[in-house]
């Protein structure tokens, strides 16, 4: 006689899922936390101290940073909301041509990395030879540079342009939540177009839309790789770039203890954001409805208005992609930077592109394909049974299995990436420095992703569905075989898919653990800009052609693999 | 043949403790189609689920077709799997990635009856034919509609060839005239292949219409079993005579008669007169009860026991019948009459009516009970 005790009442592989996942996530904070009473090298004895909090505290320096921080985070979420409302009601509301042409593109856009972004700004708006900069001072007869590239303003405007694609998202996915008949009754009872919309639609939109912004705002506050770029140059810090300022010091040795107490003190600001995100998002899902299926939401006819709604897509994806992209493509070309003009077009080459692979270098691409797939496939694999365990079992501590999956996502990158380190350091493990403390990062900071995604997968998969199964007498591994894993499994590589993308592109965890055995494509851009710009950029290209192709050919085979099923 | 003995299953949710079932004992012989009738939350689909084995009980012996596939002392547990069983659930559970005749076919190939190809082929075929979908093998399952899925998931379930069927609530999906349809065909085919059924519910038409023997579950306890007509007729207590079917009750106390009847109750229409056989006691509170259809409507008094003019407050026609809305003395009473041609006159606003005692039910009030 066998028995299924422990698979729906609990037992022991999910309490072991929970420990092992307790221990990943509040390992390393825990040791930041303590870490951040401390001074000295992580490893070696020292006294516990308040000097890093008092200090921190007592500098005019920390509340010009943390002025710095929210102002970055108010001017993000300005640009976010100024772009972002838009595109989302065109977007979900509206019969705009080629949508999911759009949203793909928008869907690109997320995966190619803030840093190549800021670069191309770079090229464009800095102050001596910004191809922009230089372009007005000859027009206008202008003595100073017009717009300066190195200042709070435009990192705020650049970050701003590359977080509005996943904005959108969470927007149009929040119209289409609404439910129909709340705008179509009071159409019934006589109401116009721009009544409903300021009446009905833009109050039950507020709380989605004020979620969405708050979201954003703290996303902005933990970003480290634009403000690094625009803002060290000019020494305008923010907190993110002050901890890594601390921990890989031009001079002197890494003060992890000074660092570790302004990773706390960010988490603390953004768990603050997080928390009225989560207050606000909860009456936004008490306006969300589940609709039936084969409903259609109708949409605004924009008539003769629709080249406008083009024109607006237009007007937010040349600064935001096309400018940047082809700005990269052009340095790529050129040794010395050129002035965009026809005549200098005989100095082009593709010298850049014939040497990629060995300016990537093979080790590189073997960290970076390792990083990849090794990070995708364990999270995958943790997400899947962490999610079936939440979903499906009655285990006992299920929520809080499930939050502590969440947890690592509301860290910042840098105060994670922090916290591995001094946790290296501190207990001596040999995998400091190498590619494996990335995986390790990148892992437990996408296992939150990972569980959210599956989680609404498994909900969507009827209990029944595998208890049909096991009542005509296939077994467990039976099921799980031909029902289970047939059903999710297009999820599971899509899932598989984007994080492995997100590695590819991830730089922010990648800089601060960085060593020499550890270089992955991101980083060798990174490091690559300064001694030659070209190279850098022709990488930079080779990326996002790269995550392009990948992305739309596995879009196509997986949207025509989940179509079928619905 | 199933048998149940002592069931019990209590459940831990965030707030405490619930009984879903408590000590159930039943008996389904071979081919018998027993109907687990009750309101919601009553523990009829968690009695389902332990037989299936999808549920584990704290307590009791559950045995199928003479295999002990429960029992607490010793402990035995039978896998789903290993219990040779047939199951339509609420939802169909059509696996939406596979075609109608992959969805019959995966358990037979995959599941403990490892069947050689052409057996599934002719299996599924048989089974296609049985629910008459031959033809639709390669319709994928999502573009069927509500009924069809449903009789994809009967064909699945009759494939297996099973001893037992088990059903919870399988035609609560479908629109009125499927069920009735589908009511019939299910009752037929099983009835016809000898399977003994198990079959959960709230439907008290649907009880009445397919059981051989229903049990009225409420609470996690079993509080009648019996015949269908059994049932209606003879309700044992105020539970069941509210869950099948309409009655009329009047409260009362017992001043006089026999302690096992007929029985005198003194009630605001006056003294009344039941023929129960319910053993009560002078002096306790009682509720009498009848149905509609057998308040008998006079023009004039007639000369029975329990007769009483009532004024007539509302009429409703149904068509094959009119319920009246009765009153006299503040109680309100249905009358539900379908003799032709009605006593009743359009222009009358009162009528004799008779409770006549052989139909005059009598249960023990619920403070009674106690």
């Amino acid at each position: 006689m066998k028995t299924n005790q422990g698979v729906l009442e609990g037992g022991k592989t999910p309490l072991l899922m929970l420990l092992l996942t307790l221990a990943l996530v509040l390992g390393p904070i825990g040791t930041t936390i303590w870490y951040s009473f401390r001074t000295g090298l992580p490893g070696f004895p020292s006294p516990y101290t308040l000097k890093n909090y008092v200090g921190a505290l007592s500098s005019p320096d920390t509340y010009r940073i943390f002025l710095n921080t929210l102002g970055l985070g108010v001017g993000t979420m300005i640009t976010v909301l100024c772009f972002g409302l838009p595109l989302a009601l065109l977007l979900g509301r509206t019969d705009l041509p080629a949508k999911n042409f759009w949203l793909t593109v928008l869907s690109v856009e997320i995966l190619i990395p803030g840093f190549l972004k800021a670069f191309s700004w770079i090229l464009l708006l800095n102050p001596r030879t910004g191809i922009i900069n230089v372009a007005i001072m000859g027009l206008l007869g202008l003595e100073k540079v017009p717009i300066n590239i190195y200042s709070l303003p435009a990192i705020s405007f650049i970050q701003g342009l590359s977080l509005t694609p996943p904005a959108v998202f969470m927007i149009v996915s929040a119209f289409r939540g609404m439910d129909v008949s709340l705008e179509e009754s009071a159409r019934v009872h006589g109401m116009g177009y721009s009544t409903i919309t300021r009446k009905i639609t833009l109050p039950l939109m507020m709380p989605a839309l004020v979620a969405a912004l708050l979201y954003y705002f703290v996303t902005a506050i933990e970003t480290f790789e634009i403000p690094a770029i625009l803002g060290l140059p000019s020494r305008i810090f923010v907190i993110t770039t002050l901890i890594y300022d601390q921990t890989n010091p031009d001079a002197g040795l890494p003060n992890f203890g000074k660092a570790s107490s302004m990773g706390i003190l960010l988490t603390l600001l953004s768990s603050v954001g997080l928390y009225f995100y989560f207050r606000t998002l909860k009456k936004a899902n008490q306006y969300a409805v589940i609709t039936g299926k084969g409903y259609r939401r109708k949409e605004i006819a924009l008539g003769k208005w629709k080249w406008a709604g083009i024109g607006f897509m237009l007007f937010y994806l040349v600064p935001a992609l096309i400018l940047p992209f082809l700005t990269l493509i052009w340095a790529s070309l050129f040794r010395y930077l050129q002035a965009p003009s026809l005549k200098v077009l005989h100095l082009a080459s593709l010298d850049a592109y014939t040497k990629i692979i060995d300016a990537a270098g093979p080790a590189v691409l073997k960290n970076t394909g390792l990083l990849m797939v090794i990070t995708a496939t364990v999270v995958m694999t943790l997400s899947a049974l962490i999610s079936w365990v939440v979903v499906r079992s009655r285990f006992k501590w299920k929520k809080l299995l499930d939050s502590a999956a969440f947890l690592p996502h509301a860290v910042p990158s840098v105060v994670f990436a922090l916290a591995l380190a001094v946790f290296a350091l501190t207990f001596r493990l040999p995998i400091y420095g190498t590619i494996f403390i990335l995986m390790f990062g990148n892992a437990i900071k996408s296992l939150g992703w990972g569980t959210r995604s599956l989680n609404s997968t498994m909900i969507q998969i009827h209990r029944d569905l595998e208890e049909a199964g096991q009542v005509h007498g296939m077994s467990r591994l039976q099921v799980l075989r031909k029902v289970i894993l047939p059903l999710i499994g297009p999820s599971l590589l899509n899932g598989w898919m984007w994080i492995a993308l997100l590695a590819l592109r991830e730089v922010t965890m990648a800089l601060m653990l960085y060593s020499t055995r550890n270089v992955v494509i991101s980083t060798q851009i990174w490091s690559l800009w300064r001694a030659d710009t070209a190279q850098a950029a022709a990488l930079g290209v080779v990326l996002v052609v790269v995550i392009a192709i990948v992305w739309f050919v596995a879009r196509g085979i997986l949207e025509r693999r989940i179509a079928m099923q619905s | 043949m199933i048998r149940i003995t002592g069931l019990t299953k209590t459940y831990q949710t965030g707030q405490g403790t619930v009984k879903a079932v408590r000590e159930i004992s039943l008996d389904i012989k071979t081919g018998e189609f027993c109907i687990l009738l009750g309101p919601s939350g009553c523990g009829k689909t968690t009695t389902l689920r332990c037989v299936a084995g999808l549920e584990r009980p704290d307590l009791g012996e559950i045995v199928i077709e003479d295999t002990v596939v429960n029992s607490h002392q010793p402990q035995i547990y039978v896998a789903p799997e290993d219990r040779g069983l047939g199951m339509i659930f609420q939802s169909y559970a059509i696996w939406p990635h596979l075609n109608v005749f992959q969805n019959i076919a995966l358990p037979l190939q995959h599941g403990k009856r490892k069947l050689s190809r052409a057996e599934v082929r002719d299996r599924v075929h048989e089974a296609l034919d049985l629910v008459r979908l031959r033809g639709m093998e390669t319709r994928r399952a999502t573009e069927l509609s509500g009924g069809q899925q449903q009789r994809v998931a009967l064909a699945r379930a009759f494939a297996c060839k099973p001893k037992v069927l088990l059903m919870d609530e399988p035609l609560s999906n479908l629109d009125a005239k499927l069920r009735e349809e589908m009511r019939f065909e299910i009752k037929q085919i099983t009835s016809g292949k000898g399977i003994t059924a198990l079959y959960v519910t709230h439907d008290q038409s649907e009880a009445l219409v397919m059981a051989d023997v229903v049990a009225v579950m409420h609470g996690g306890v079993i509080l009648q079993r019996g015949s269908p007509a059994d049932l209606y007729r003879n309700p044992e207590n105020l539970e069941v005579a509210q869950f099948l079917g309409d009655m009329n009750f009047i409260q009362g106390r017992k001043v006089d008669g026999g302690l096992r009847g007929p029985h005198q109750v003194e009630t605001p229409l006056g003294i009344l007169t039941s023929a129960s056989a319910r053993e009560v006691s002078r002096g306790n509170a009682v509720v009498l009860g009848i149905r509609p259809e057998d308040v008998r409507l006079y023009r004039e008094k007639p000369q029975a026991d329990n007769a009483l003019f009532t004024s007539i407050v509302h009429r409703q026609f149904l068509g094959n019948a009119t319920v009246y809305e009765l009153e006299c003395n503040g109680v309100r009473v249905f009358a539900r009459a379908t003799i032709y041609p009605t006593p009743v006159d359009s222009n009358m606003d009162g009528i004799f009516a008779v409770f006549d005692p052989s139909c005059l039910q009598l249960f023990r009030s619920a403070e009674s009970q106690k």
